[in-house]
């Protein structure tokens, strides 16, 4: 009997094919046990890989958090609430965000104050340490702030030091980039000894130690970021209540542990995954299977569902955001205000919020609820009034044509709404609305590209810091570069001055709410829906709470997987 | 046989640049720009606009910015830098692909023994209730969306009966065979329907008549002289299918949050990563020459009377 031998090469390379497959697969397993997260808490509890660890039932213990891969976490760069989340663990800055509302509370500053006009700041720093154990000083501060500001790291996160005000922060950053990452000097930081930090303002501004509290303000250990940069922005090394345990799994996973050199109160669990899923319905999905303990960002679609099933452990709550379709001046039917307040009464935005958002929030004015200083009853037009609405539009006249295009960015959840406004707008004021959704690279291009955009269009805005302040400067002033449709108001930018120069925050509340009252009468922009986190937690988990500035507080979680 | 190794490989140059230079291109041709993307909803100030474009060579012509990329990518092996993440698009891609690569390899093995083994046995039993099963069964599979058999596979094996599990890959070669399965499916349905057909036409032909006239085995006449021919047309459908599949599998990665190849892709597509876009495709590009050129190759080896002399 003879075997050909050529067939036996082709069955053996085919043997090959599926061996490799499999050991290429066999050697992950090995590596993988080690960071797999207890699934424990499932319906079906089967071969799970073993965990060695024994779990107290009060301090201990693993939580699995689900993210989408963040672009950065090195704080100078991090730029979306995924990469947030990470880095107020990694990282404690001069003030922090209260648990509990709106406010901030002391960090890495035991004390702050200020001179007469509020513009030269000086915060005492307390003691407390890196994790090689050498101390937190004010020139760590100064340094961190400067990778920021720095044009060579192109942060897009550094337009906080130019909202702060600090003294040179615009020069710095809109000076030439020399291929170096952190060797600027910015005038309007000083550290007067290795525990204070004086801070020139270029006006008063009495939000400043709210809008420290943003991790763009960490501090950076100099020694160590210069002696490897690639490894800091893979594993950064900061001064939080947590540290990363291993370099970033990009794709996979974030792991940090609880840190010994941390001046604060102990976080409850030991360590923390940040698990990263590609979608939302992935993670949501794991998480009904019991592997992943912690889901913000429940699908929509799954939300009415998920109130049934997880009763306390879902919570939802509003965030410091809104969404809002713009109606550009480029356009100059849009400059007539009577024209805005009709369009915006001829939306049934309760029904949207309703049955679209599932249960959201409907905007009554421009400040969401969670802001200090935020009032309900600014806004007079903030109704559905089909028949108001459209005797007021045909007395301007309408649009040309009464055909309006609103566009937006397609993809991420906003086709329904779109489409129900521009029903209404045909229902109750008879305007051919069209639609137009491009991919967001593009949108991008439409909105800020070289012939300007005369289309109502849709945009978003989450706040920087926690203040109402933050939703209508941005937005409405005259001069900001971020009012994206054009709008103007001489005396809306007065009352907001008075805000800012107020020497407490208190004192400008007033000017805040007169402000709210402007914009609630000239309607700027259609405001749709209030941002809302919805979070979903395991049965192993207890102690949560999830705050007003949309972070989940790890540290105080109990985790018991009896 | 060298000569013809030698000359397709001098060929796959030509079709390198050429399919690198579409890409780089169509990439750009696309509205909307990496470094307004990377600003979002924020204009970018234009000091930061300005080192961005100039660290990645944007604010030079096409040509310009092509012929510099290209260089980087032959002298160096430097795929050039992701402008939405600051990382090497080497370093992205050597994250993403093994995965890619087990879960092609882990496919590619299954449709192969499966979809052979159903083909083979069809074709056999041409007619009978095992044909009708093969016939039936792969018209379904054929007919349900990557989607949906996705979703559906998850929600039954991963969230009821938990068995195996939904997302990621940290439980080895067992994260690996729900998406493998799922993705080798359609071609697995494919594999087995040419394989019979194929076998079927085979075996009509004269020399296999002879063949059996000879009074040689039937297992040594559909196994040396039946099914070796009959696999040709097989084995150039499997080599396209592992080729497509190590591209990365968009739909099933997405799905089962695996981490691979295709998943970047659709990410960078999005955001006109064009450093990512471009150097993902190359790479796939080289992978699909490399493996069509294996597919010739093999050729040879099936059919005797095939020789690149």
């Amino acid at each position: 009997m003879t075997i050909n031998k050529r067939w036996l090469r082709l069955v053996a390379l085919l043997g090959a094919l599926a061996l490799v497959a499999a050991a290429c697969g066999g050697d992950d397993s090995g590596e993988a046990t080690t960071t797999t997260a207890d699934p424990g808490g499932g319906a079906t509890t089967t071969t799970v890989a073993a965990t060695t660890t024994t779990v107290e039932p009060m301090t201990g213990g693993e939580i699995s958090f689900y993210i989408s891969e963040p672009p950065f976490i090195d704080p100078s760069l991090v730029q979306d609430n995924q990469g947030f989340e990470v880095v107020r663990l990694l990282f404690d800055g001069l003030t922090l965000y209260s648990p509990e509302g709106g406010a901030v509370v002391p960090g890495v500053a035991e004390s702050w104050e200020a001179n007469d006009d509020l513009t030269v700041w000086t915060f005492n720093l307390r003691d407390s340490q890196w994790p090689d154990g050498s101390p937190v000083t004010a020139q760590d501060f100064i340094y961190g702030w400067g990778r920021a500001a720095d044009p060579d790291s192109a942060s897009r996160v550094a337009y906080h030091g130019s909202i702060a005000g600090i003294v040179g922060w615009d020069e710095v950053n809109g000076g030439d980039a020399d291929g170096t990452v952190g060797n600027v000097e910015i005038p309007g930081l000083r550290a007067v000894d290795d525990s204070t930090l004086e801070i020139t303002l270029n006006q008063t501004n009495s939000l400043l130690p709210k809008i420290l509290a943003h991790p763009v303000f960490s501090p950076a250990q100099q020694s160590v970021v210069e002696a490897d940069p690639e490894a800091f922005a893979e594993m950064p090394v900061g001064n939080g209540p947590y540290k990363m345990s291993e370099p970033w799994q990009h794709d996979v996973a974030i792991n940090v542990e609880r840190s010994d050199t941390y001046y604060g109160t102990p976080g409850l669990p030991d360590s923390i995954e940040f698990r990263v899923y590609s979608t939302q319905d992935a993670a949501w999905l794991d998480f009904q299977a019991g592997n992943v303990d912690v889901v913000r960002g429940v699908p929509d679609e799954a939300l009415e569902q998920a109130r049934v099933d997880l009763g306390d452990r879902l919570i939802e709550q509003p965030t410091g955001s809104f969404t809002y379709l713009g109606l550009p001046w480029s356009f100059e039917p849009f400059q007539n205000a009577d024209l805005r307040r009709a369009l915006l009464m001829a939306i049934d935005t309760e029904a949207i919020n309703e049955r679209i958002f599932i249960g959201r929030d409907t905007p009554r004015g421009f400040v969401p609820g969670v802001a200090n200083g935020a009032i309900e009853d600014g806004c007079p037009w903030c109704r559905f009034d089909p028949t108001e609405a459209k005797a007021l539009y045909d007395s301007v006249g309408g649009v040309p044509n009464d055909e309006l295009n609103i566009v937006f960015n397609s993809g991420a959840g906003h086709e329904q709404w779109v489409e129900a406004v521009a029903n209404d707008w045909g229902t109750n004021l008879g305007i051919t609305a069209n639609f137009q959704g491009f991919e967001w690279a593009a949108y991008l291009d439409y909105l800020f590209g070289e012939t300007p955009n005369t289309d109502p269009f849709r945009l978003g805005w989450g706040w920087d810091y926690p203040s109402g302040y933050n939703f209508l400067a941005p937005l409405y002033g005259c001069e900001s570069a971020d009012n994206l449709t054009g709008f103007c108001s001489p005396e809306l930018d007065v009352e907001l001055n008075k805000v800012i120069t107020s020497l407490k925050e208190e004192d400008g509340i007033p000017a805040l709410q007169e402000a709210q009252r402007i914009v609630g009468d000239l309607i700027p922009v259609i405001p749709i829906t209030y941002g809302r986190s919805a979070v979903a937690y395991s049965e192993d988990l207890s102690n949560v709470r999830y705050t007003d500035f949309g972070f989940f507080i790890f540290e105080d979680v109990v985790v018991d997987r009896g | 046989m060298f000569r013809y190794t030698v000359r397709r490989t001098l060929l796959m140059i030509p079709t390198f640049i050429g399919a690198s230079a579409i890409i780089f291109f169509a990439g750009f041709a696309l509205p909307g720009d990496p470094v307004s993307a990377f600003g979002g909803e924020r204009a970018l100030s234009e000091a930061t606009r300005q080192v961005l474009e100039e660290r990645y060579r944007l604010d030079q012509p096409l040509i310009n910015q092509y012929l510099g990329y290209m260089s980087d990518v032959v002298l160096h092996q430097d795929l050039g830098e992701s402008v939405l993440r600051r990382r090497s698009v080497n370093d992205i891609f050597w994250d993403a692909f093994p995965n890619t690569f087990r879960l092609a390899m882990l496919a590619a093995a299954i449709e192969i023994v499966i979809g052979l083994a159903a083909g083979v046995l069809a074709a056999l039993r041409k007619g009978k209730f095992i044909d009708q099963l093969v016939l039936i069964s792969t018209t379904l599979v054929v007919s349900i969306p990557v989607f949906v058999l996705a979703f559906a596979s998850q929600i039954y094996f991963g969230v009821e009966l938990g068995i195996f599990p939904i997302a990621g890959l940290n439980e080895g070669l067992k994260s690996y065979l729900l998406p493998a399965f799922v993705l080798a499916a359609l071609s697995l349905a494919y594999v087995a329907r040419l394989t019979r057909t194929s076998l079927v036409e085979t075996m009509r032909s004269d020399y296999i008549r002879t063949a059996q006239a000879k009074g040689l085995r039937p297992s040594r006449v559909i196994g040396r002289h039946g099914l070796r021919n009959a696999l040709i047309p097989v084995v150039t459908y499997i080599g396209i299918d592992i080729a497509v599949l190590m591209g990365g599998a968009i739909v099933t990665e997405t799905v089962f949050n695996i981490p691979g190849a295709g998943f970047a892709l659709v990410r960078a597509i999005g955001t006109r990563d064009n450093a990512i876009v471009v150097g993902f495709t190359l790479a796939a590009v080289i992978i699909f020459l490399l493996v069509s050129l294996l597919i010739d190759l093999l050729y040879a080896v099936l059919d005797p009377r095939i020789r690149y002399e």
